[in-house]
């Protein structure tokens, strides 16, 4: 039995192991960013004094609530000013369940929690913004993990999600490197990087134009190369939205990767579904995105 | 802290960040490598808490808080990290878990294994206390300040994760069926 002295030595001394942390190839890949990471200046910061006294700030605060509340009375007379924010969906949103018929309003996908079997109907990708993403899903999908990735029900599952790209890694296998110099802003740049992923191989881009707007279509060609990856899953991109990743695909996956430029907005939209799915899910999938309109 | 580079930094001066990050960044990787029990996401959270920390200097109001501060921007991105695999799971394949190792070499020793292992077997927030307060050696009311919760609550947490760890200690040190039969 040890004792909560034994166990507080016992732990610290494990944390104070040296585990052979080199932080220069990270250091180096931050420094080589900087040029093209702005800072973000808020509008304080360039003209806050640095010894504001009380009365002052009191003052700018007490200001501040007249002029919000003066806004608030003038634009939204109705409104429950300062009452707490609703979480009602809106309206028009179709109740999830699989009876109701198909919504004539698109629903805000985002409503929805993740999980959970959707109407068959037509839906709305809000999380790229500008862009209202509209799409229809038949029976038999779900709202994944995130608000912009569409399962199908099974255990092993379909997805189609609808993202912009932040950064490539350097290598799906290796160490959680962004690569450098950073994938351009085009779709043609992302084209080509995807074109030289370590351990995957991509066919030719081909011209592809989804709800009117122009890309690029990408599709995997199997196997990959990875074998044993010492990173665990390899992963292709971080995502824009959230802190998230796109795992790579593999083995005999069908991964179809369309990269557009909706008005300077580059877009991509992934399909994928595992060998092993039943049949008709991945002509689903072109079916949805066939269905796809974007404002 | 030199809070000259850090007032530098602040106004867009690449050379004295750098010089900033180069003094935290194998801290910050070693930190979140004991956090996150990964190196790959260790390294993804300190580059994505540095690069926070150049973009989000600018609004530091009080540079001589740097330290506090740059942790607090740590966390958060070690937070993401931790997410980051989960969140994504259900996809063409999972993504592989590092699974607890089975107890086979079994040693009545307390070894780097069964640390290991109680150490994995805590939630992401237990595991913060106990880097920030005995690897970092951070008093509790600066771990209670990174992670924005009071003093009583990081106190409850590190208590939880130490008996946890004891907990895990101890039923490692009882030998297992099969050897006991032996």
């Amino acid at each position: 039995m040890s004792t909560d002295r034994d166990v507080t030595r016992i732990v610290r001394s494990w944390l104070s192991e040296d585990r052979h942390e080199d932080a220069d190839r990270v250091l180096e890949t931050v420094l080589d960013q900087l040029d093209t990471t702005p800072q973000r200046r808020t509008w304080w910061s360039a003209w806050r004094r640095p010894f504001m006294n009380n009365t002052i700030r009191i003052g700018l605060a007490a200001a501040a609530v007249v002029v919000i509340a003066i806004i608030a009375i003038q634009f939204f007379p109705g409104s429950n000013v300062g009452g707490p924010p609703t979480e009602t969906p809106p309206a028009s949103t179709p109740a999830p369940s699989a009876t109701s018929s198909p919504s004539p309003t698109p629903a805000n996908f985002g409503d929805y929690p993740s999980g959970i079997a959707l109407t068959p109907g037509s839906y709305v990708f809000t999380h790229v913004e500008p862009l209202l993403i509209t799409f229809t899903v038949p029976s038999g999908w779900e709202k994944g993990g995130l608000d912009w990735v569409l399962f199908s029900v099974e255990n092993i599952k379909a997805q189609l999600a609808v993202m912009s790209v932040a950064s490539l890694y350097e290598d799906p296998c290796g160490p959680r490197l962004y690569r450098y110099p950073p994938v351009g802003p085009t779709v043609e740049d992302l084209a080509a990087a995807l074109g030289t992923v370590p351990g995957l191989t991509f066919s030719a881009p081909t011209d592809v134009n989804v709800a009117g707007f122009d890309g690029l279509q990408l599709d995997y060609v199997p196997p990959d190369t990875f074998g044993t990856c010492a990173a665990g899953e390899p992963w292709l991109w971080r995502v824009n939205q959230g802190t998230t990743v796109q795992p790579a695909p593999g083995g005999d996956d069908v991964f179809t990767v369309r990269i557009l430029d909706v008005n300077g907005t580059r877009l991509v939209i992934t399909a994928s579904a595992p060998a092993g799915i039943p049949a008709g899910r991945v002509a689903e999938l072109e079916a949805i995105i066939d269905s796809i309109q974007i404002e | 802290m030199d809070t000259d580079l850090v007032v530098r930094a602040q106004g867009g001066d690449q050379e004295a960040f750098a010089d900033l990050a180069a003094t935290i960044a194998d801290r910050f990787l070693a930190t979140s490598h004991r956090i996150l029990s990964d190196i790959d996401l260790a390294e993804d959270a300190t580059q994505q808490a540095l690069l926070s920390i150049w973009q989000d200097l600018p609004q530091l109001r009080d540079p001589t808080r740097f330290e506090a501060w740059s942790y607090r921007l740590l966390v958060r991105a070690c937070y993401a990290e931790g997410r980051r695999t989960r969140r994504w799971a259900p996809n063409i394949r999972l993504l592989q878990v590092d699974e607890p190792m089975a107890a086979e070499g079994f040693s009545s020793v307390v070894d780097r294994d069964q640390l290991e292992r109680g150490f994995r077997r805590l939630s992401l927030k237990h595991r913060l206390v106990v880097v920030l307060h005995h690897y970092l050696d951070l008093p509790l009311d600066e771990v209670a300040e990174v992670l924005g919760v009071p003093v009583g609550t990081v106190s409850s947490r590190l208590h939880y994760a130490m008996r946890a760890m004891r907990t895990a200690l101890d039923a490692d040190a009882r030998p297992t069926s099969r050897e006991a039969a032996q």
